[in-house]
């Protein structure tokens, strides 16, 4: 068996991922088709968004599943490639979908009801979710988040088949989830941050890939026991496959950047011509304000 | 025939939670127990999983190289269990690519199935290979070790089947309130 052969072949089976990703499609699928069946959801259910969520999951599937996964004990570049696909493409493809109302609506009217009333403002759990999607907090979330599990300590701790390397990649998931949120704000509700500082907003966390693929790849030294201990592929020595790691984190992280940041230009530019949706309930308080005035004066 | 799927759902779902998380949770990779020893002519790196190891099925994933370790070598490769300390019988298995999660490994999965100390010891290539061995200690498994298996075991199929099986359909629920409007109206 040729060595490509091979690690197109490793694909691996991990119990629950595989249900987590099979749950999430089904619900998603089963709250869109009513959704769209009794013609609600508006302009949140539009079939791009569907692509988006589907694109999201497969995202996840292929860094938890794949050769990607299974080269990840073996190749620290591996490992960055798996945790780029977690925050990068994953988290703000799922967000992009939607998610809450068609999974809200798969459920029957009464458990959609008492889901429904846990996302109520006045509700703690709402409330909770509410504060950790804020700019201010998602951001520094992220970023620790980030630098914690670069930590070489804490990055072996995670290696190998322990409730710690599913723990890592939860947090980079459940962390740039919460990052992404309020730049994409998926549940149509008004913005909690413009465009323009959507922009500055990505610059941090720019910033932190830049500054840990830099040191990577600027290393002297492999930093992690784990790749030091690890058999040698194609006579890749560990100090070569942290440099390359810290290289992919570097450029490849950079660019996937580019993608969120030339969005928010364009988003601005549309703002600025009038261009651009109005959620319904900022339109319905902007009319309520606008006649507001209007009887005052 | 729709109506046929719906009422069909929740058992095939059920069907496919059952499976999978009867699926052994097994994979290549875990805890690195022997990294490049030369053996005979080749060098061998040994995995075990799960980790820690537990009594039940173990997987032991051996890669071979060459000494330079730009070739990935297929030679036969045997794996044999002792136990130390207890009067439970030896096991030997072939290592095989189709075992192996990674494809570049050769992996035998085997039960074991007293806990204590085993040695285990792979036998490399023919006479340009060689045997390396290392010890390690087996518990018995406990369902706190994946508390999130526990989980999917029962939470999920439990919350699935109370929220397909007993939950009140949209339809149903709007049919009803349209018939009581009309009988309140007629």
């Amino acid at each position: 068996m040729g060595d490509l052969r091979a690690f197109l072949l490793s694909w691996q089976f991990e119990t629950e991922v595989v249900v987590g990703l099979a749950l999430s499609a089904f619900l998603y699928a089963r709250g869109w088709r009513r959704l769209r069946k009794r013609g609600r959801g508006g302009r949140i259910l539009r079939r791009w968004r569907a692509w988006c969520f589907a694109a999201g999951l497969t995202a996840v599937g292929v860094a938890l599943l794949s050769p990607v996964a299974t080269f990840g004990s073996l190749l620290m570049s591996m490992h960055m490639i798996q945790h780029l696909l977690l925050i990068m493409i994953a988290a703000p493809l799922l967000l992009l979908g939607a998610p809450m109302l068609p999974m809200l609506w798969a459920f029957p009217r009464g458990g959609r009801r008492r889901l429904g009333r846990l996302l109520h403002p006045s509700n703690p759990v709402h409330r909770v979710f509410h504060f950790l999607t804020r700019p201010g907090i998602a951001l520094p979330v992220f970023i620790l988040v980030v630098v914690i599990w670069h930590y070489p300590p804490l990055y072996d701790a995670a290696q190998g088949r322990t409730i710690t390397h599913d723990l890592e990649h939860f947090c980079f998931l459940a962390a740039a989830l919460l990052y992404y949120w309020p730049l994409i704000h998926p549940t149509g509700s008004p913005r909690r941050m413009s465009y323009g500082a959507g922009i500055l907003y990505l610059f941090p966390s720019k910033l932190t890939g830049f500054v840990i693929g830099a040191s990577l790849s600027m290393a002297q030294t492999p930093w992690y026991q784990t790749y030091i201990n690890a058999p040698r592929l194609w006579g890749l020595s560990a100090l070569d496959d942290q440099q390359l790691a810290g290289l992919i984190m570097w450029i490849f992280g950079g660019l996937l950047y580019i993608f969120p940041l030339l969005l928010l230009v364009v988003m601005m530019i549309r703002e600025d011509e009038g261009d651009v949706w109005v959620p319904e309930v900022v339109r319905q308080r902007q009319a309520a304000a606008s006649r507001g005035e209007i009887e005052a004066a | 025939m729709t109506r046929l799927l719906q009422h069909l759902a929740p058992a095939v779902l059920l069907a496919f939670v059952a499976l999978v998380t009867a699926t052994p949770l097994m994979a290549n990779g875990g805890t690195v127990r022997i990294s490049r020893a030369p053996v005979g002519l080749y060098l061998v790196s040994v995995f075990t999983s799960p980790t820690p190891l537990r009594t039940g099925e173990v997987d032991v994933s051996v890669l071979v190289q060459d000494a330079e370790q730009e070739r990935i070598l297929d030679v036969p490769i045997i794996v044999e269990a002792h136990p130390l300390d207890t009067e439970a019988a030896a096991v030997t298995h072939e290592a095989t690519r189709q075992q192996a999660t990674n494809k570049l490994f050769k992996a035998a999965k085997f039960d074991v199935l007293a806990e204590g100390e085993w040695e285990f010891s792979i036998t490399v290539g023919g006479e340009e290979g060689g045997t390396v061995s290392f010890q390690a200690t087996l518990t018995d498994p406990t369902l706190l070790d994946r508390p999130y298996l526990l989980a999917a075991l029962v939470l999920i199929p439990l919350a699935l089947l109370g929220w397909l099986l007993l939950g009140r359909d949209d339809e149903k629920d709007e049919a009803s309130t349209r018939q009581s409007r009309i009988a309140a109206t007629t």
